[in-house]
């Protein structure tokens, strides 16, 4: 019975070979349009979606989600027939609106990035932050507001728009290349070395970041504040239109990586005789992390905990598939951050919370339930 | 079709772990690596599974070297089962199972590759555990989904040359019922057109299930053959330095039956025990 079944398999199943066209397979997930994953994902469209409107909404000039939907398409030039004020306009339109778009990209890529680092690491603890990325990116952040300027002065006269993401970028990447270098032993990544070179790193941006704030004139310091505490407060159109495309294209290599990154967290070598090109998915995913979070950590400063919130929220829920997890984080992600920048803003309206208060008062009781609940377990 | 080795040295820090061992494995046959710890059984099945680069020889499938083979056809042919295992994300057994088919996989899974997976867990008699997430299984629990990951990865036969079922002492974690039966599983896949090449410890389960046999030591080949002429005292004595005698299986035919005596440690100062 089993002799057959090892050889036969070709011919018992032909019938599964049934003309579904690959590309509706593609969408539906075997074929599945109700299957749980789609629910899970519709569940948290919807939630993101609602979140958007309340962000965008809400605050010291409301307005209502049909005015938003009229407004919006009136900037497109349709009128829908439904009154709303210039001044909510202009609000909408110039602050809350990129705000809430920002919110929206970092979210995602702060999870994502989490997702994938502590797929990297094989290690469920990692998070951009904790490997010194978003440190090292703020590192260089901040040296292009104290030094850039001297240094570039009177090149460029938009400058600065263009050289935050730069540096932090460049800042990222160095710091997640130091990281993975000092981890890497003989082709496998030693995950305790990752976690202590990344300390040591945040430690060293941490000083450098200090040095920097002693030689900062008044109103750098100011800057340097404002990157150091995070807030979307800095969300204009233009700053839009240079990090979108940074956080956007490496988003969407993610479909394609899915899958392997299931296989990578076998192990290396088992990753390899899965026919996967471990090296190369390596660096991709170095690639994505760096510049998403470099982008993101440029325009926000660093916000702690949703690169290692959400990931661990979801694989409880829905499992530890990839396939599930990448589009699930990326939604979680910017509804959780939209929703923690609505709170900064309102809680002590007319003040504003800086964004990583919010996250790291939500996020570090979560984490310790973590810690208690595996302790339990085992 | 066949694996062949030759000539194959592996040189690390100035050591060599393997010398210029050569065999071949041909379809259809388990070949058994036996030797000591550290004799280099492991770096033998890590440098066939292209995880470790030989330092000399030539290593081929159905005679086309190892570099010459991509990555992702060779591993729609040939399936490795490691030594040890750690995953300690929330995959269900049939998650872990079903990326054994991520080689052959374009879209996502077709219900034939459930159906493997079913299966290949059915073979393991692992298919109560299908939905059971993977961290909670025992050892041999693991031990047994893992095989079960690497068959299905090499469930169906390629429409030429053959299929390759490496395993890194498939048996360590198991009770005796399952270390007969991932052998006799192993046995199985080899009859349809596999090479079977497995790492065991125990040689009576090698006496067994082996067509030959390859003992290993300091690296080098030792001795190569069918398990009758392998498995005699003298070898086992001069290859794992323990006293052994060897007796006929009485219940299957030309099965040695190898029965420790023991060493002697009377004579040896280093391992004497102080009063």
């Amino acid at each position: 019975m089993r002799e057959t079944a090892l050889t036969q398999t070709r011919n018992i199943d032909e019938d599964a070979k049934r003309p579904v066209l690959p590309a509706i397979r593609f969408l539906t997930f075997r074929g599945e349009f109700f299957g749980k994953r789609n629910i899970i994902l519709a569940g948290l469209f919807a939630f993101v979606c609602a979140i958007v409107l309340v962000g965008i909404g809400d605050g010291a000039v409301a307005v209502s989600p049909l005015q938003i939907v009229s407004i919006i398409a009136g900037k497109l030039g349709i009128d829908i027939g439904i009154s709303y004020e210039l001044r909510q306009e202009s609000v909408l339109w110039a602050i809350r609106l990129p705000r809430v778009l920002l919110g929206l990209l970092v979210g995602a890529s702060l999870a994502v990035s989490g997702t994938l680092l502590q797929g990297l690491f094989r290690n469920p603890l990692a998070e951009p932050n904790l490997l010194g990325i978003s440190s090292g990116a703020a590192l260089f952040a901040v040296g292009s507001i104290v030094l850039g300027e001297r240094i570039a002065y009177g090149i460029f006269f938009e400058y600065k728009v263009f050289a935050l993401p730069v540096a932090a970028f460049i800042g990222g990447i160095a710091t997640i290349m130091i990281v993975y270098k000092v981890g890497r032993r003989r082709g496998s990544v030693d995950t305790a070395t990752v976690l202590l070179a990344g300390i040591a790193l945040n430690a060293l941006a941490g000083a450098g970041i200090g040095l920097l704030t002693y030689l900062a004139d008044d109103a750098q310091l100011r800057n340097i504040t404002f990157w150091l505490l995070g807030s979307l407060g800095g969300a204009t159109w233009k700053s839009l239109a240079v990090i979108t495309p940074l956080i956007v294209l490496p988003l969407l290599l993610l479909k394609d990586l899915s899958r392997k990154m299931n296989a990578l967290l076998l192990g290396d070598a088992e990753a390899n005789h899965l026919g996967i090109d471990v090296d190369k998915l390596k660096r991709r995913i170095v690639f994505i992390v760096a510049l998403t979070v470099g982008a993101s950590v440029s325009l926000t400063g660093i916000i702690g905990f949703v690169g290692l919130v959400v990931p661990h929220l979801l694989r409880l829920t829905i499992g530890a598939d990839h396939r599930n997890l990448l589009p699930a984080s990326v939604l979680l992600g910017a509804g959780l951050l939209i929703g923690a920048d609505w709170i900064s803003r309102t809680l002590v309206a007319p003040a504003e919370m800086p964004i990583g208060v919010i996250t790291a008062a939500i996020g570090s009781p979560f984490f310790l339930w973590l810690l208690l609940r595996k302790r339990n377990e085992s | 079709m066949s694996l062949k080795v030759d000539g194959l040295s592996v040189v690390r820090g100035g050591k060599h772990l393997l010398r210029n061992v050569s065999f071949e494995a041909r379809s259809g046959e388990v070949i058994a690596v036996l030797g000591a710890n550290g004799a280099g059984k492991s770096t033998m099945l890590k440098t066939l599974c292209g995880e470790i680069r030989s330092s000399e020889g030539e290593i081929s499938f159905d005679g086309k070297g190892i570099d010459s083979w991509k990555i992702d056809e060779l591993s729609k042919i040939r399936g490795v089962l490691p030594q040890s295992f750690s995953l300690n994300f929330p995959f269900r057994v049939r998650e872990v199972t079903l990326l054994g088919r991520t080689p052959h996989v374009v879209f996502s899974e077709s219900r034939r590759d459930h159906k493997i997976v079913a299966d290949a867990l059915k073979m393991v008699e692992a298919a109560v555990l299908a939905e059971r997430s993977y961290p909670t299984l025992s050892g041999g629990e693991r031990q047994r989904v893992q095989l079960a990951r690497v068959l299905a990865q090499i469930w169906e036969k390629p429409l030429c040359g053959s299929r390759y079922l490496l395993l890194d002492e498939p048996t360590s974690s198991l009770d005796l019922a399952h270390q007969h039966l991932t052998l006799q599983t192993a046995r199985k896949f080899a009859r349809a057109d596999t090479v079977v090449i497995t790492v065991l410890h125990d040689l009576n389960l090698a006496a067994q299930y082996a067509d030959r046999i390859l003992v290993l030591r300091d690296g080098k080949r030792f001795a190569f053959g069918e398990p009758k002429e392998i498995l005699t005292p003298e070898t086992i004595k001069e290859s794992f330095g323990i006293e052994v005698y060897v007796t006929d299986h009485a219940r299957i035919d030309n099965v040695p039956l190898i029965v420790p005596v023991g060493r002697d440690l009377e004579n040896e100062v280093a391992l004497s025990v102080s009063a």
